[in-house]
């Protein structure tokens, strides 16, 4: 009898590769169906398991690309990213990139890794830690502290994107697929994406505004943000751009930036 | 940061409830129907925050609650999982549930994770390295667990039967049993044992909790093969066998699996309800 290590690994090399159960099929007691069928029923569900998983967080890939490309495409980013976790919430963490990486998927779809970010962003976006919003953040915008020297604290869910394609609109499309299809020659796209009362939300925003959010999220100042999105459009409005965000909640803090000493 | 729950412990009724899963728990908050407790798998709430968790705290208010678990791979050959053992002592920290639970399985090695409740040879080694993990999560959540059979579709060559097995597992680890009945019968098909004999080599006094499950019998193969679908009602050879389980083990609190081509809820409730007067007659039988 082989020790427990040597037999989880082989079973593992068995669910592996349908050609690699040869190690354990001695340690099985097959019966007349056989060790390999049986071994066929565990190997099966796992695929199953994973493809729903996948399934279940990339809707809007599955109805671009349809179930059986969508398998296909499952099946090998299993093969090259095996779970490194108990909980598969975690397991399609690397499916955009694998995307990106993958010329079958992206020549005929070659937003589908975009696509593949932003619902991986809103996978993000349920499951980050909750946070209440101060009492009212705007205090500290009239107090005697130099707005332009504070420090927003984001709401844990808030993710932005930025796209080369209208990414926003082709997954509202996915949606609603009766709607008129978007152009691909809209253009490129900026967006939030986040959480309010237990749902996610998303809205294209200026790339002014995206550059503003990012320098935020890079722990800048507000004149820090507000020089990053002045440098995509020197029309970029700071307060209109705060209020947007405070009114949404993803502001849920203001703090001053600590004095250089 | 620890959130220690601001609720009492409910003490888990000995009657039937329900696993509840995604489809149902809207309806569960918002009518509050009778069920006398809840199970949910503890993975399911291992985020940071969100609306399962809105929602777990508000169940948590209304009904008894236990946590189980599906992914810790108790029976591995790897450690295990420190980050994994650290999300379910945040959220048993959190939600102080009545039994948390895992199963006498393993699902990960060499770092990788396969997701599934994998079968452990029935070996001396396997049930020692149990023993020793069952502590370990014990001591890492500071409180007992209780552990669980599994279905299994091929068994090693062993050195005990399963419910040997089990049993000692059971009884060197001081652990209460989550005796899973559907998963007794389908063993005893795939396997070919008669469940009584397996229910017979349960010592009394081990088992806490009890679970049904519909399964999906195979056709065409050479021998008798179940498969654990929880996709169906508890079939009427499950019933005879749990009717036989409370009478050797006394009335447990019960739960219904259900968790593919999940039904209604009132028919889930119907089914739990199925279990509570066999756990009633059998409660009249013993008084």
């Amino acid at each position: 009898m082989p020790s427990l290590r040597e037999l989880q690994r082989g079973f593992a090399a068995a669910m592996a590769m349908h050609d690699r159960a040869e190690g354990i099929v001695p340690a099985i007691d097959g019966g007349a169906i056989g060790a390999s069928a049986r071994l066929g029923i565990y190997r099966n569900a796992i695929a199953a398991t994973r493809l729903r998983a996948l399934e279940d967080t990339f809707p809007a890939v599955l109805a671009l690309v349809g179930a059986p490309f969508f398998e296909r495409l499952a099946v090998r980013y299993s093969d090259l990213n095996p779970s490194r976790s108990g909980d598969l919430c975690d397991y399609g963490a690397r499916f955009p990139q694998f995307i990106e990486g993958s010329p079958e998927a992206i020549e005929p779809v070659p937003y589908l890794a975009d696509i593949a970010n932003l619902e991986w962003l809103r996978q993000e976006a349920a499951l980050a830690a909750d946070a209440v919003p101060a009492p009212d953040p705007r205090w500290c915008l009239t107090a005697a502290v130099d707005p332009r020297r504070l420090r927003a604290t984001l709401h844990p869910s808030l993710r932005s994107l930025r796209s080369a394609f209208p990414v926003f609109a082709i997954h509202r499309w996915c949606d609603t697929p009766a709607a008129p299809a978007p152009r691909l020659d809209d253009g490129p796209e900026c967006g939030l994406i986040w959480r309010a009362d237990g749902e996610v939300a998303e809205t294209a925003i200026h790339p002014a505004s995206h550059a503003f959010v990012e320098a935020l999220r890079g722990g800048g100042t507000l004149a820090d943000a507000a020089a990053a999105g002045e440098s995509q459009d020197e029309l970029f409005h700071l307060r209109d751009c705060l209020d947007g965000l405070l009114d949404r909640g993803l502001i849920v803090d203001f703090t001053p930036r600590a004095r250089n000493p | 940061m620890r959130r220690a729950s601001q609720h009492p412990v409910k003490p888990i009724p000995v009657r039937a409830g329900i696993g509840l899963r995604a489809p149902h728990v809207t309806r569960v908050l918002a009518e509050k129907p009778p069920i006398p407790w809840l199970e949910v798998h503890s993975e399911n709430y291992f985020a940071a925050g969100g609306a399962a968790h809105a929602a777990l705290e508000q169940l948590r208010v209304d009904y008894p609650l236990s946590l189980h678990g599906v992914g810790l791979s108790l029976g591995s050959a790897d450690p295990l999982d420190p980050a994994h053992l650290r999300r379910l002592r945040a959220l048993v920290d959190r939600y102080q549930p009545t039994f948390v639970s895992e199963h006498l399985s393993w699902g990960a090695i060499d770092g990788t994770h396969w997701n599934d409740l994998l079968p452990l040879p029935h070996t001396r080694e396997a049930a020692a390295l149990l023993v020793d993990r069952i502590d370990e999560v014990e001591e890492a959540l500071g409180r007992p667990i209780l552990v669980e059979n599994v279905s299994s579709y091929l068994r090693f060559h062993a050195e005990m039967s399963e419910a040997e097995f089990v049993a000692e597992v059971v009884r060197r680890s001081g652990c209460a049993l989550l005796l899973d009945v559907n998963n007794v019968y389908v063993n005893s098909v795939n396997h070919g044992f008669d469940p009584s004999d397996y229910l017979r080599a349960i010592p009394i006094g081990v088992v806490a909790e009890i679970h049904l499950a519909g399964h999906t019998r195979k056709t065409g193969l050479p021998e008798p093969l179940i498969i654990d679908s929880h996709d169906d009602f508890v079939s009427a050879e499950v019933w005879a066998l749990y009717e036989r389980a409370i009478e050797r083990f006394g009335p447990r609190p019960t739960l219904i699996e259900w968790d593919a081509r999940i039904p209604s809820l009132e028919t889930l409730i119907e089914e739990a309800d199925r279990a509570t007067r066999r756990l009633e007659a059998c409660r009249a039988e013993f008084a």
